[in-house]
């Protein structure tokens, strides 16, 4: 079974039409790759998230 | 089934990215009558590292990472190799890869030794805030196990200028402020305005236009009015079209993941490059082009193919419909042993993806050697530096290849095996 397990192609946003090749199970390099989705629109500051608790933070941190 | 009976189920053996990287390096072994102890040095990595990490998310929840760093040897100098964040990467892959890079770094002539690494993820699912605190999470759970002296990672899949430039960040923050300035070299491949370098996105298909033009040289055969076909048309062989074009020879082909193109009257770099920019990546519909099948692209009349985009792309079925007389390597692994062997007997001549493509992790040398030595390099040297560099490299493939009577794939790779052998017995092994 051809499966994508291994292959970079598994989050290319070209998997589904692709022609540069039909076996697209073991690429492990490719200049045409594209990650699927672009990432999650959020440019928030590293300092505090949105509805930071410091409270329930500081203690779910030390539980880590 | 009980608990124990499933504990001895043995799992699949899984894909043959190692085996086939040993694979190659036992026949390279074999080729150059590597040292027997020195094999056994080599055929094993020195460290491995698997990191579990835990980040924060947006939402407020932790999730825990698992990142890799393997560092395959480091007799030629400190580890150097990529970070990739996909949700393929294990530690068998990642194996493969930095001993892949062991090679790459010592036929290059670079001071390097080779390593790779990478976080099992898919970015994809993540916030561009998510992705900076797992780098610098990751950055800093590696610690001093990286280190501009010690082991330098550079951008590959899913990881980019951006990328680096927080671990650049969070690997100096860790140092006193004294010092900080001066760990700025522990990764490359950084933005331009933190330390990169001036046309880092071309060096590779600079090399790649570079090797086919030292090739042509040592034949005596002028660039000018040849044609060529290009699989792949993303930072290499974009750039590797760029050069060529310069020098007055002629694309006649093109494929890339939405189609191939081809006019024998030839087709415009820059145009196409344009279009591309406004057809969503795609050189589909060109105008001044032919759409033709995926399975002729190899068979275009040319006389130069260059497979820039992914591995095994040239195979058994189409390397006797060849017609070009040099096939330059610009991807990683793009012809498969059974093809290579077809187009050697039919007198087409191969440069190997670890000497073409090789470009690249020169470019990052430099970037390395510009940072450590506090100074900015012009675009033009940089460009005449790297022809500098990789002109030694190909003429020490051409010597060996020609002396030794091999092909050029292993002429580099003895090339590049004996020189960590040199090393090794010019210094002896501890204690």
């Amino acid at each position: 079974m051809n499966t994508l397990d291994r292959s970079l192609c598994r989050t290319c946003r070209y998997v589904d039409s692709c022609s540069l090749t039909s076996n697209k199970s073991f690429i492990w390099s490719c200049s045409e790759y594209e990650l699927a989705e672009s990432p999650k629109e959020n440019n928030q500051p590293l300092t505090l998230t949105k509805e930071f608790d410091l409270k329930t933070e500081e203690r779910l941190v030390e539980l880590i | 089934m009980t608990l124990v009976k499933e504990l001895k189920v043995k799992k699949q053996p899984k894909q043959g990215m190692l085996e086939n990287v040993l694979k190659q390096f036992n026949t390279a072994a074999d080729l150059v009558n590597l040292n027997p102890n020195i094999k056994k040095i080599l055929e094993v990595t020195n460290n491995e590292l698997i990191i579990h990490f835990p980040v924060r998310m947006d939402n407020g929840n932790v999730e825990i990472f698992k990142g890799y760093r393997v560092q395959h040897n480091n007799a030629l100098g400190p580890y150097k190799g990529g970070l990739r964040y996909h949700p393929t990467i294990d530690i068998d892959s990642v194996k493969a890869l930095a001993m892949w890079m062991t090679w790459k770094t010592s036929l290059a002539g670079l001071p390097y030794g080779g390593a790779k690494g990478g976080i099992q993820m898919d970015p994809s699912k993540y916030s561009a805030s998510e992705l900076e605190r797992i780098t610098r999470r990751f950055t800093y759970a590696l610690g001093e196990n990286i280190g501009p002296e010690h082991d330098i990672p550079a951008p590959d899949v899913n990881t980019n200028a951006q990328t680096m430039a927080w671990i650049a960040d969070t690997y100096m923050s860790t140092k006193a402020p004294s010092e900080r300035s001066k760990n700025q070299h522990v990764v490359t491949g950084k933005p331009i305005g933190s330390g990169g370098l001036e046309g880092r996105d071309r060096a590779t298909g600079y090399g790649v236009y570079l090797s086919i033009k030292f090739w042509a040289k040592n034949k005596k055969i002028e660039l000018k009015n040849k044609t060529f076909i290009v699989q792949g048309f993303g930072n290499v062989g974009y750039w590797a079209a760029h050069f060529l074009e310069l020098d007055g020879a002629k694309m006649v082909g093109v494929q890339d993941a939405f189609g191939s193109i081809s006019n024998k009257k030839g087709i415009s770099v820059e145009q196409l490059f344009e279009y591309t920019k406004a057809n969503n990546g795609s050189i589909v519909n060109y105008p001044n082009s032919n759409a033709i099948l995926k399975e002729d692209f190899f068979g275009v009349d040319c006389d130069i193919c260059i497979p820039a985009a992914l591995g095994n792309q040239i195979t058994e079925e189409n390397a006797p419909k060849i017609k070009a007389f040099l096939v330059a390597e610009g991807a990683n692994g793009p012809t498969t042993v059974e093809a290579e062997k077809i187009l050697l007997e039919r007198g087409i001549e191969v440069i190997p993806d670890i000497l073409c493509n090789s470009g690249g992790v020169i470019g990052s040398y430099f970037e390395w050697l510009q940072n450590r030595n506090g100074e900015l390099w012009e675009l033009e040297e940089i460009l005449v530096k790297l022809e500098k560099k990789l002109k030694e490299v190909f003429k020490k493939v051409l010597q060996a290849s020609e002396s030794k009577g091999l092909d050029m794939r292993s002429a580099a790779y003895f090339i590049a095996i004996e020189r960590i052998e040199k090393a090794y017995i010019q210094r002896g092994i501890f204690p």
